[in-house]
């Protein structure tokens, strides 16, 4: 049941990436181009998704407990330190030179074009060297 | 490639509210791995049905050459691990649950962002 639900909420969050643009790695650089000819649209993207998930987070937290798993398993943390705020600058980076995060470069994976093929494999070598280095550095305590 | 490595969003902040533990892939049981590949599998299954209503599949036409594609893979890997998500984990649901560190590490990628397009566009690009 779970892998259903999952199979339909990675089938409805696809299509509102195809929907909105976001799939479409020129509009997504348009949208970060503030200082070129600035495609402000995807702001809006942003902001309903916002909406939605607010809501639905908001009606979540109520119900207590989920209907599929035993409960529910909230991120925790508040703290800013500093891989996150190392890994959201490179993370930026990547995004802004190529235009592709995570979700739309593997729903890209559907049109079997090799640059998105080949971007995806690099994100899962970099996604594991990630994970080393969070491995190592919990292993030296912590540097900072 | 394990459905580990590919999750999406791979976050402090996972949208179906399940969440692997604290970044240890030994953490990911075995029911965590099936749903990961079923949401990717809806991912990917939403532009094929696409083509049947009007939205064709394109190629998407990624401007970057193909050193460039490989850096930003590799760097999109990195930042999201360390980081603890991405676009939708910190930025749609990290954002929604008021989340500290999603509010500052989408803060910081969008600029991250926003200077390496000025750069690439304006400063040494075409």
């Amino acid at each position: 049941m779970i892998a259903l639900a999952a199979l339909l909420c990675g089938f409805i969050f696809g299509w509102g990436l195809l929907i909105s643009g976001m799939m479409n790695p020129t509009k997504v650089l348009g949208f970060l181009d503030i200082f070129g000819a600035w495609d402000a649209s995807l702001a809006v993207v942003m902001a309903g998704a916002l909406a939605v998930t607010s809501i639905g987070f908001a009606w979540a937290k109520q119900r207590g407990t989920p209907l599929l798993a035993p409960r529910f398993q909230w991120p925790t943390r508040s703290d800013i330190d500093r891989p996150l705020v190392a890994g959201a600058l490179t993370f930026g980076v990547g995004w802004g030179l190529a235009g592709l995060c995570p979700g739309p470069a593997l729903e890209n994976l559907a049109s079997l074009s090799p640059r998105v093929i080949i971007f995806v494999i690099a994100m899962a070598i970099g996604m594991m060297v990630g994970g080393l280095l969070q491995k190592r550095a919990i292993a030296e305590g912590p540097a900072y | 490639m394990t459905a580990y490595d590919v999750s999406v969003p791979d976050a402090d902040h996972e949208c179906v509210a399940i969440r692997r533990g604290d970044g240890d892939p030994a953490d990911t049981t075995q029911s965590d791995k099936i749903w990961r590949i079923a949401f990717i599998a809806g991912l990917i299954l939403a532009p094929l049905t696409g083509t049947f209503v009007g939205h064709a599949l394109a190629e998407p036409q990624l401007p970057a050459s193909w050193p460039v594609v490989v850096v930003a893979g590799l760097l999109v890997g990195i930042g999201t691990r360390i980081g603890s998500g991405c676009t939708s984990g910190h930025g749609v649901c990290g954002i929604a649950r008021l989340s500290p560190r999603s509010i500052v590490a989408t803060m910081i990628f969008m600029a991250a962002a926003i200077v390496t397009v000025a750069l690439t566009h304006h400063v040494f690009g075409a």
